[in-house]
């Protein structure tokens, strides 16, 4: 079946995160140069979990969607080279939830997806690594893991 | 049945520059949307029937064994092609396309007029689009019905009662004479009445579609295993109707019509009471492993017509021993069906003194039963577990698989084994069969509103299986546009095209799913 439900899920995903969504993030669609709006790459904000090291930075992700959205996953990418043992260096989240063979499930939304991606910037899973850097200091110097983890949250700061 | 597959993950693994730069306008690009979808018709649809995957009203509302309702097209766009499928929302497995729940679909009709219309046209002019259709649920009437429900609409309900009986007599006789096509051609002409019901008032409509639903009862009584799940769904219309009206008198009309039914089936055939209550014996187990629920007595055989339309009619290497639906027969495929919570939820909240008057007679039978319909219980287990494991059907059938075809009748996806091709049907959905069904003779028209008689002709065909493909990508020969792309998406499980990392690490990144503490808590 090709003319896929993409869109119109898409829409309703929009609508019921404007009606409601936790505090601090922003999920909206790309606006193109011509002011339209283009539903299948979202531009969010996730606020790093208050009380960890990732407190007071505002990490921006990108959500790719496919017109195959919600059957398979969409992809959701940090900017290239962001520091986290379970993200690919071009910035693609490792996530179960993201993985259409493991976690996936069409019920999930924008909202358990990015609520579900703030959990996994503290609470990193060693079992799956995503980059060498952040693994290894995982691993072996949580110290300077640490530093490393306040030290970007600085390089984003709220956009307000 | 056939998917096209095209998985297209990679797609946009590029464009990746200014995302930061959209951020800040947010508060910019909000008049540009639309908002005034939600309010078109003043319909407050609840929770309950919104779909999770396209989170719209449900629409041709289908029943996973695990008791998950989403609505046909984003069922059947969630399952795999080549291996076992997921619950959309719980990502439990399962093997076979289930049909629509016609219970659920009056229900649905019926409480939101309007929103359920107009899905309907919308998606109507998808499958325009496409070619594909769905199973069209309520039109299955001929021309001279179409008159009489005009007439209908005018007599008050008493009258309609009583022609109901004549009709059903001659229905029976005609459907000695009638090929199936029949119906099929007449529908076209009710598809247009049903537009018009949309640009009428509710009152008007309520009462076309209350005659149309009897007469898809009289329809049915030529295929006698259908009949109660479409008597079951004109209780619910019923039913409805008792909402808007006072309780007392709902309590009372709902003897009567219950009496009616057990007449009406008395006709039929003599087993419709056992039937009723074996499968009742299903739902009670249900009971048992999730929530004590249970329904009072008009809703007893709603509820129960209500699993047994859904999980019905599927399935063929359980035929048997295994769980069959009581009232068409079918076997149901896979492990134990689940309660249907939103639906549980529906009943409580809508009857709650019938339904908790019903939990207590229901409860002492639920031992009863338990003892009876155990050994199925572990067979099913005994037959999920075989089918575990990377490559479910590997060990069964070898790679006899057919990827992304389906059978028509018992909605096996993909079809495992023998596969038979109608080579009559001229849908752009085609019409399969898969061995069992085939050699079963099945009679079940399509899964897609195929044209499909029973006098149409099969072929066997192995092109499509997965030992087939094999070989012919071996010998370099092209495969169709269709198969590749559900070959490499599904096949090469690698969800990151990331640039190798230290070996150890990429192995398991390709391999291993990731551990529950990356799941997001809600």
């Amino acid at each position: 079946m090709s003319g896929g439900i993409a869109r119109g899920r898409l829409a309703e995903e929009r609508k019921a995160w404007r009606k409601n969504h936790p505090h601090g993030f922003v999920a909206k669609p790309e606006s193109l140069p011509d002011g339209s709006v283009n539903l299948m790459i979202w531009q969010c904000t996730i606020p790093g979990k208050a009380a960890t090291d990732w407190d007071g930075g505002y990490y921006p992700l990108t959500i790719h969607f496919t017109e195959d959205y919600p059957s398979k996953p969409p992809k959701c990418k940090f900017p290239p080279g962001f520091f986290h043992p379970n993200v690919y260096p071009s910035g693609t989240v490792c996530l179960s939830i993201l993985n259409e063979d493991s976690g996936w499930r069409p019920a999930i939304t924008v909202k358990q997806i990015l609520v579900g991606i703030q959990d996994l910037l503290d609470q990193p899973n060693p079992a799956d690594p995503a980059q060498t850097e952040g693994y290894h200091l995982f691993i072996q110097d949580p110290v300077e893991y640490k530093r490393r983890v306040r030290q970007q949250a600085k390089l984003y700061p709220p956009l307000v | 049945m056939k998917t096209d597959n095209p998985s297209e993950e990679q797609r946009f693994s590029l464009s990746l520059s200014g995302n930061q730069s959209c951020i800040q306008g947010d508060f910019f690009s909000r008049p540009m949307e639309n908002e005034s979808d939600d309010v078109e018709s003043g319909e407050q649809i609840s929770e309950s029937f919104i779909c999770c995957v396209c989170l719209d009203l449900l629409y041709k509302p289908v029943v996973l064994g695990c008791g998950h309702v989403s609505c046909f097209w984003c069922v059947h766009r969630a399952m795999n092609g080549l291996y076992e499928s997921h619950c959309p929302i719980c990502r439990h497995p399962y093997g076979h396309f289930p049909t629509i729940c016609q219970m659920l679909h009056f229900l649905l009709l019926k409480m939101y007029p309007v929103a359920y219309k107009t899905r309907e046209s919308h998606i109507l002019e998808e499958e325009k689009k496409t070619g594909c259709f769905s199973p069209k649920v309520d039109d299955l009437l001929c021309a001279s019905h179409t008159k009489e429900e005009l007439n209908h609409l005018d007599d008050q309900d008493p009258v309609a009662y009583k022609t109901r009986e004549t009709h059903i007599l001659e229905e029976e006789k005609k459907t000695g004479c009638f090929s199936p096509k029949v119906d099929d051609l007449l529908c076209a002409s009710h598809t247009k009445e049903e537009l018009n019901h949309l640009d009428d008032q509710d009152p008007v409509a309520y009462k076309t579609r209350e005659t149309h639903i009897l007469e898809e009862e009289k329809k049915t009584c030529c295929f006698s295993p259908k009949v109660d799940d479409l008597l079951c769904a004109s209780h619910t219309k019923e039913e409805l109707n008792h909402l808007d009206d006072q309780d007392p008198v709902a309590y009372m009309t709902r003897e009567t019509h219950i009496l009616e039914e057990e007449k009406k089936m008395g006709c039929f055939s003599p087993k419709v009471d056992d039937l009723l209550c074996a499968s009742h014996a299903k739902e009670e187990l249900n009971h048992l492993d999730d929530q004590d629920n249970s329904t009072t007595m008009p809703k007893q055989i709603t509820a129960e017509s209500f699993k047994s339309t859904l999980y019905c009619e599927a399935c063929i290497e359980l035929a048997g021993e295994a769980i069959r639906c009581q009232i068409c027969q079918s076997p149901h495929p896979g492990g134990f069906p689940k309660v249907c919570l939103e639906f549980n939820h529906f009943l409580e909240e809508q009857f709650p003194e019938e339904y908790t008057a019903r939990r207590g007679t229901v409860q002492p039978k639920l031992v009863q039963f338990q003892h009876e319909s155990s050994p199925t219980c572990s067979k099913e287990e005994g037959s999920s577990k075989e089918e575990g494991g990377f490559f479910p059907w590997l060990g069964e059938h070898g790679p006899d698989v057919h990827i992304g075809l389906g059978c028509d009748s018992c909605g096996m996806y993909p079809i495992k084994g023998d596969r038979y091709k109608c080579i009559d049907c001229k849908e752009a959905m085609g019409f399969d069969l898969c061995g069992d069904c085939y050699n079963s003779r099945s009679k079940l028209p399509g899964r897609f509103n195929q044209q499909h008689t029973p006098d149409h002709k099969f072929e066997k065909d192995k092109s499509h299986s997965l030992r087939n493909i094999m070989l012919r990508l071996l010998r370099g020969d092209s495969v169709d546009g269709l198969l590749l792309p559900s070959l490499s998406g599904d096949a090469l499980e690698n969800p990151e095209n990331e640039l190798p990392l230290v070996a150890p690490l990429t192995a398991s990144d390709l391999e291993e799913p990731q551990n529950d503490d990356t799941q997001p808590t809600s």
